[in-house]
């Protein structure tokens, strides 16, 4: 049975301008043990997603799913106080911006062990104990006395190992990164993603990591969900979505990691992550894809076979080739490569 | 920590010798002096007049005035009061119990009323609750203090006898010593029965009153400063943490929207003090406020000037004392120094 189990995910903002969709029928199924990327650009609702299995979007969103369950318990059915036992006990999340996500009125120490004393039975010294144990464990030297920092006295790369550390504290079964690295200088990225690769195997918890670069895909994940616009457009495992994209957005994701490109420009997507009033009404990349004719301005398309990697596309690609399964009047756009 | 308490305290110096001038200038300004005010509309010879004025030194230059006053004040003598001729730092010390007892007990409520009332209209922010809040509050700040006193006589005091209409005891019922002059304490001393609900039910209406201004100024600012940090990553890693909603509300964001709050009070205990003045004489409350009322249709120009330079010193203490509290609520701000 797989430890997050969520199916046709909806999460809609009331704004001023009308009802935003901003996540539209994510399926996503985390195993223990496993490593599950969430990939997309900024706007793609990643986080929105996650933050509402969390339960921690504010109170202008509305949160819909066939499926919201973890470890066996439907969450939407729970009491806001019970799924508080869950949150931050099983599953526990860190965030994009260490510095600004602990605490500046408190030492790293009361926050772990805030932390411990919600949701453990541990006295204060054990809590105490556990504490430096943790600290130690996510590679802080000096762990007693730098439970005594504020967190203004720590670099970015030592607050997210504080986070880290508090994110585990509780053994939670399920950790949700949310862009760990993104804020971080490139020396240290690297050392909080093997740590949390390291957690992850010691622990045989579930990790789930969002993030928008390919490059930390290909280094962690067993399996990817490639989001775009709210919407899930390709997922498939690391090993097969590396070795074929299905999804003209897949490819050009990859396609913009600066290591393989051979041109003398570095490739990029033009244009945006559609907002709230710029949505197309077909396929949401249509605007944006290099393949896209009269049927994606006109139909939204279906998902895909599996081993299509379930590819959100009227064509999509094989071996970087569109593949016109399913299109019956497929006329290409000028100047596109058939 | 000691360094910056003394940096604190030496730049306080500058403000005295600024304040004392001016004070003692603008009482100077008010058209009248204390002989002219003492004769009355039929005037005396001018002979006399001129004696009089010579007795008080006030003949001589206005800087030479200035001057023998700041040496004066040097060697901590505040001078005597132009109209009991008793010791004016003596007199203000005998009333200022009564004052300072009502304003902190006004500054209590405002604190006590206003931070919860604008925490929950952060929380609740854009409700019914929030914008009748925040309309109150508009309306609180702009009340004159003297109508909304005296509307508050009328309707509590007169109409149902809920609470006396000025003083701060019965004193046909109640008759003992006052060792501390806080009334509360003095009550509490004394074993009388009744008394210190007697005193209580004296001074609820008046620091009511006096509080009002601050209740609002606290409750808005604590709302703004609460909605900021409201949106802050560590609030939201405080509720992925599974903490329940009041202490990530009560203690992770609150303490956080502290430092402008803090700011405020110490801010508002000059508006309080100056509140004082009118409180005082509406209830008559036997106070510092309305001896330096006084004080100035007298032109009791000793006692004006001590009293005035020993309140501002206490609005400059509380001020400091706000400094140092940034530092124990937030210590990113300490070590920023």
């Amino acid at each position: 049975m797989s430890l997050l189990d969520i199916r046709n995910l909806r999460v809609r903002f009331a704004t001023r301008g009308g009802t935003f969709t901003a996540v539209d029928g994510v399926d996503l199924s985390v195993d223990p043990r496993e490593i599950v990327a969430v990939v997309g650009e900024s706007g793609s609702g990643k986080s929105v997603a996650m933050l509402a299995v969390m339960g921690l979007l504010p109170w202008t969103a509305t949160v819909e799913a066939d499926v919201l369950s973890f470890d066996g318990t439907d969450l939407r059915a729970l009491s806001k106080a019970a799924r508080r036992r869950i949150v931050g006990r099983d599953i526990a999340m860190i965030f994009q911006e260490p510095m600004t996500s602990l605490n500046p009125c408190f030492t790293v120490g009361f926050q772990i062990r805030e932390m411990l004393r919600a949701h453990t039975g541990l006295d204060r010294a054990a809590r105490q104990r556990r504490a430096v144990e943790l600290l130690a464990k996510v590679g802080i030297p000096e762990p007693e006395r730098r439970l005594k920092s504020y967190p203004h006295q720590m670099s970015g790369g030592m607050s997210q190992r504080v986070m880290i550390a508090m994110a585990i504290s509780c053994d939670p079964k399920l950790l949700i990164a949310d862009e760990p690295t993104t804020a971080l200088d490139v020396t240290i990225q690297a050392q909080i993603l093997d740590l949390l690769k390291a957690l992850q195997r010691d622990t045989g918890m579930g990790l789930v990591l969002i993030t928008h670069d390919m490059g930390v895909v290909a280094e962690v994940a067993d399996r990817v969900l490639v989001q775009y616009a709210g919407r899930p457009v390709e997922t498939n495992t690391a090993q097969a979505l590396f070795a074929d994209r299905h999804h003209p957005y897949t490819e050009a994701l990859l396609a913009a990691l600066p290591e393989r490109s051979t041109a003398r420009r570095l490739p990029a997507i033009p244009g945006v992550v559609p907002g709230q009033f710029d949505r197309p009404p077909a396929c949401v990349f249509e605007p944006r894809c290099a393949f896209a004719f009269r049927q994606c301005r006109e139909a939204a398309p279906t998902p895909a076979a599996p081993e299509l990697g379930r590819a959100l596309c009227h064509i999509p690609l094989v071996g970087g080739v569109p593949t016109p399964v399913r299109a019956e009047a497929h006329r290409p756009r000028d100047g596109v490569p058939a | 920590m000691i360094r910056f308490l003394v940096k604190r305290v030496l730049l306080t110096v500058p403000t005295f010798v600024a304040l004392i001038f001016l004070v003692f200038v603008a009482i100077r300004l008010v058209p009248g002096d204390p002989v002219e005010v003492r004769v009355g509309e039929h005037g005396i010879a001018p002979e006399r007049l001129a004696l009089l004025r010579h007795e008080l030194g006030l003949d001589l230059p206005v800087w030479r005035q200035f001057l023998g006053y700041v040496w004066q004040l040097a060697h901590g003598d505040f001078g005597r009061s132009l109209s009991t001729s008793n010791p004016v730092l003596g007199e203000f010390l005998t009333l200022f119990p009564a004052t300072l007892e009502l304003a902190a007990c006004a500054m209590f409520i405002a604190v006590l009323v206003g931070i919860p009332l604008g925490v929950f209209a952060a929380v609740k922010r854009g409700s019914v609750f929030d914008q009748g809040l925040m309309g109150l509050s508009v309306t609180g700040y702009s009340m004159p203090i003297f109508w909304w006193g005296l509307l508050l006589i009328m309707l509590l005091a007169e109409r149902w006898h809920l609470v006396p209409v000025g003083g701060r005891l019965d004193l046909i019922r109640f008759d003992y010593d006052a060792p501390t002059g806080f009334m509360l304490i003095d009550s509490l001393l004394s074993d009388e029965p009744g008394a210190f609900l007697d005193a209580l039910r004296h001074l609820a209406l008046p620091a009511f009153v006096l509080g009002t201004i601050p209740l609002a100024v606290i409750a808005r600012m604590t709302r703004s400063s609460m909605l900021e940090v409201l949106s802050e990553d560590y609030v939201r890693t405080a509720r992925a943490k599974g903490l329940s909603p009041f202490r990530v509300v009560g203690l992770h964001a609150l303490r956080n929207a502290l430092i402008p709050v803090v700011t405020v009070i110490g801010l508002q205990t000059g508006t309080l003090l100056a509140g004082a003045v009118l409180t005082e004489t509406i209830f008559s409350w036997p106070g510092v406020g309305k001896w330096l009322i006084d004080a100035i249709s007298r032109r009791d120009y000793p006692s004006l000037q001590g009293g005035i330079i020993l309140i501002s010193a206490l609005v400059i203490l509380v001020n400091l004392g706000v400094d140092l509290l940034y530092g124990a609520i937030n210590p990113r701000i300490l070590h920023g120094r």
